[in-house]
């Protein structure tokens, strides 16, 4: 460029208003404390992103508290302080007349002290994990489960796959069988084929396995059944249960056992009913329930208390994250939701834990694109904007994409009440071991590739599987390298 | 200390203004004169002449924003400085902030040339103005005040790549804007 050009552009941006030059500075020297630097903070680095949605829960709780007129600046000092240990606030460096201005913050609903977000901020404990350095080793892309399909179920793990074979007065192949297949630590205990039923899913209790699935149909006209049975640790089906709800579609996300060794069958109907049954060990349906809940599918389902709750999946393209409680027959009792104001979270799973809820979840930078894979966006711009990229760039920006985070929430409030995360990865599942653990894994990038041409996935990547430990008080016990892979595929 | 309270000082004449100033702001109006002269005692010199004129200009001056008043003063001095530099003490980095704003403005080979800057300054400022906050803190931190893409991020707690992306989309944009208005061919 030549220099006078730069000059003529130089002289364009004088001319900026102030109030953006202010707003600019004002925020590099907010989040620096007077200081601009390009270190990150160790411990804070997401603390910002959840910043929003903690502080709007905490406004929550104390707006319409105390409001007084302060005459001695004493007295209002007092009364702040009084304020803030009412409400969890720290004081920790902040000077008096600090304390003083974001008492006033935050009673006249103003917000507009910039102490006043640090400290809601930093009413909700988080965590930066420094993981170890997962590397970009030369590793054989993993491939995702192929043609059987797995589900673990604590010491259980189970296997089925779908046959087929024709049809000769239709003339083209229907479902004949599944043939499932339990496994105990590696064994092989028994096989059962259930004919003609196209199954989704199981899990083990006290009773045996409960098995849920559907009937298979060709035609829209016929009825569409949802199937559960029982399959002693024998392998023999003490019962199965053909039921015609009137569902059109339906989709069972879980089978849970209660504490009375009643079963609960939570689903999903039509793409807008929450259905759930409970049936008692023999196979007799004790109660049903159908509750209308918009265009929402579910995610996942845990148990709370006596009840559960459950992640919903917008089936509309909603990105927030959608929490209900249910009681142990269905009927709704609350629902949280949460969002960033620049992050997307994806809740990956969720598990009940010391009385506590855990989400495992990980977070992409908001886009302003429209449409869909949103996830993504950011990717499939670097990859058209840098074509001839390198595999260890792309890597780089799954990373620079993704962060994975746990978030531990009270039950009872909906509140997060402490956040960890791990930069570079995604929040995988989360299991409650036998010695009274919880365990997180976190998968992390080391290889990736861009596979315009197939159609079920664009990027594609192998993650190395970290896990992360927590005592039964929540306390972080250690980080482990599991040697395990996984497939990414988006 | 509180913004008020050190205008306050200035008001009084005092000279712990000028720490209190220092103390606070000063590494901030630092990283702003190297982003633009480059590393080394100009940078220096530049804000200890917007610590002068702080204390020259506050009274009757009573700013809103402290950070945003001397950021303006060093700036406005640093780029001065840097005109007068000779074509040896050119700062790639600050040239190169510029190089990415080079598309979006006309040429200066054509008619378009005639208008003026501060008319291309009010469209600018109309443009930041439909921007969300986020963006717009971005686009002025980048050009304005010449931050790195790596201090961006590190202040956003984002990843460099994610700054990219979003300055990128905002020239885009400021060029269209430009075109409607007129002002770019």
């Amino acid at each position: 460029m030549r220099p006078d050009r730069g000059e003529k552009i130089s002289e364009i941006l004088d001319g900026i208003s102030d109030k953006y030059t202010d707003e600019a500075a004002e925020f590099a020297a907010e989040k620096s404390g007077g200081t601009v630097t390009a270190k990150r903070e160790s411990g804070s680095g997401h603390i910002a992103r959840w910043g929003v949605l903690a502080a709007c829960l905490l406004l929550f709780a104390v707006i319409g508290s105390t409001a007084a007129a302060f005459a001695a600046e004493s007295k209002e000092y007092n009364d702040a302080v009084a304020f803030f240990e009412k409400n969890g606030l720290s004081v920790e460096g902040l000077s008096r007349s600090d304390v003083k201005a974001v008492y006033r913050d935050i009673i006249s609903e103003h917000y507009t002290y910039g102490k006043t977000a640090e400290v809601l901020r930093g009413a909700v404990k988080g965590t930066e994990f420094i993981q170890d350095d997962p590397g970009q080793d030369p590793v054989e892309p993993v491939m995702p489960d192929s043609y059987w399909r797995v589900s673990e179920s604590g010491e259980f793990s189970y296997s089925w796959d779908y046959r087929y074979k024709k049809n000769e007065t239709l003339g083209f192949e229907i479902l004949e069988c599944t043939a499932l297949e339990c496994s105990k630590n590696g064994s092989v205990l028994w096989t059962v084929e259930f004919e003609g039923m196209y199954l989704y899913g199981c899990s083990h209790t006290s009773s045996g396995t409960a098995v849920w699935g559907s009937n298979y149909r060709w035609d829209t006209r016929q009825t569409y059944y949802q199937m559960l049975a029982c399959v002693s640790d024998e392998g023999e089906v003490l019962w199965r249960a053909d039921l015609d709800k009137g569902i059109r579609y339906a989709n069972t996300a879980a089978v849970m056992e209660n504490s009375d060794g009643t079963w609960t069958m939570i689903g999903n109907g039509d793409g807008s009913y929450l259905y759930v049954s409970v049936f008692s060990p023999d196979g007799e349906e004790i109660s049903f329930i159908k509750t209308d809940i918009g265009k929402n599918g579910i995610r996942n389902v845990t148990r709370l208390g006596d009840g559960y709750l459950l992640q919903m999946a917008s089936l509309t393209g909603r990105n927030d994250v959608l929490l209900i409680r249910i009681d142990r027959f269905g009927n709704p009792v609350d629902s949280f939701s949460y969002a960033g104001d620049d992050c997307l979270y994806y809740v990956t799973d969720m598990v009940e834990f010391g009385g506590k809820v855990y989400l495992s979840a990980y977070s992409v930078p908001m886009q302003e694109d429209e449409g869909g894979r949103h996830e993504l966006a950011a990717i499939l711009d670097f990859l058209f904007e840098n074509p001839a990229y390198t595999e260890e760039e792309l890597v780089q920006a799954l990373r620079d994409n993704y962060t994975a985070v746990l978030i531990l929430v009270d039950p009872e409030a909906g509140s997060p009440e402490a956040f960890y995360s791990v930069s570079g990865s995604l929040g995988g599942e989360l299991t409650v071991t036998g010695d009274g653990l919880l365990e997180w894994d976190v998968d992390s990038f080391v290889s990736a590739f861009f596979s315009p041409a197939t159609s079920s996935f664009s990027v594609g990547g192998t993650c190395r599987v970290f896990c992360y430990s927590f005592g039964p008080d929540g306390a972080f016990e250690g980080q482990r390298d599991t040697g395990e892979l996984f497939a990414y595929r988006r | 200390m509180d913004d008020g309270k050190i205008i306050e000082l200035f008001f009084e004449r005092s000279e712990q203004a000028i720490e209190e100033l220092s103390g606070k702001y000063g590494p901030l109006c630092l990283r702003l004169a190297e982003n633009i002269l480059g590393n080394g005692s100009d940078a220096e010199e530049c804000v200890n002449d917007a610590y002068l004129g702080v204390w020259n200009s506050v009274p009757p001056a009573r700013p809103d924003s402290l950070p945003g008043y001397v950021s303006r003063i060093v700036r406005n001095l640093a780029v001065k400085r840097y005109r007068s530099n000779s074509a040896a003490k050119r700062n790639r980095s600050y040239d190169s902030s510029l190089d990415e704003l080079g598309d979006c403005f006309p040429s200066g080979d054509s008619v378009e040339d005639e208008i003026g800057a501060s008319e291309l300054s009010r469209a600018l400022d109309r443009f930041l103005g439909g921007l969300d906050r986020r963006s717009r803190i971005i686009f002025v931190r980048r050009y304005w005040h010449s931050d790195s893409v790596g201090d961006i991020a590190a202040m956003f707690r984002t990843g460099k790549h994610n700054v990219s992306v979003i300055l990128s989309r905002t020239r885009r944009k400021l060029k269209k804007y430009l075109k409607e208005e007129g002002v770019l061919q």
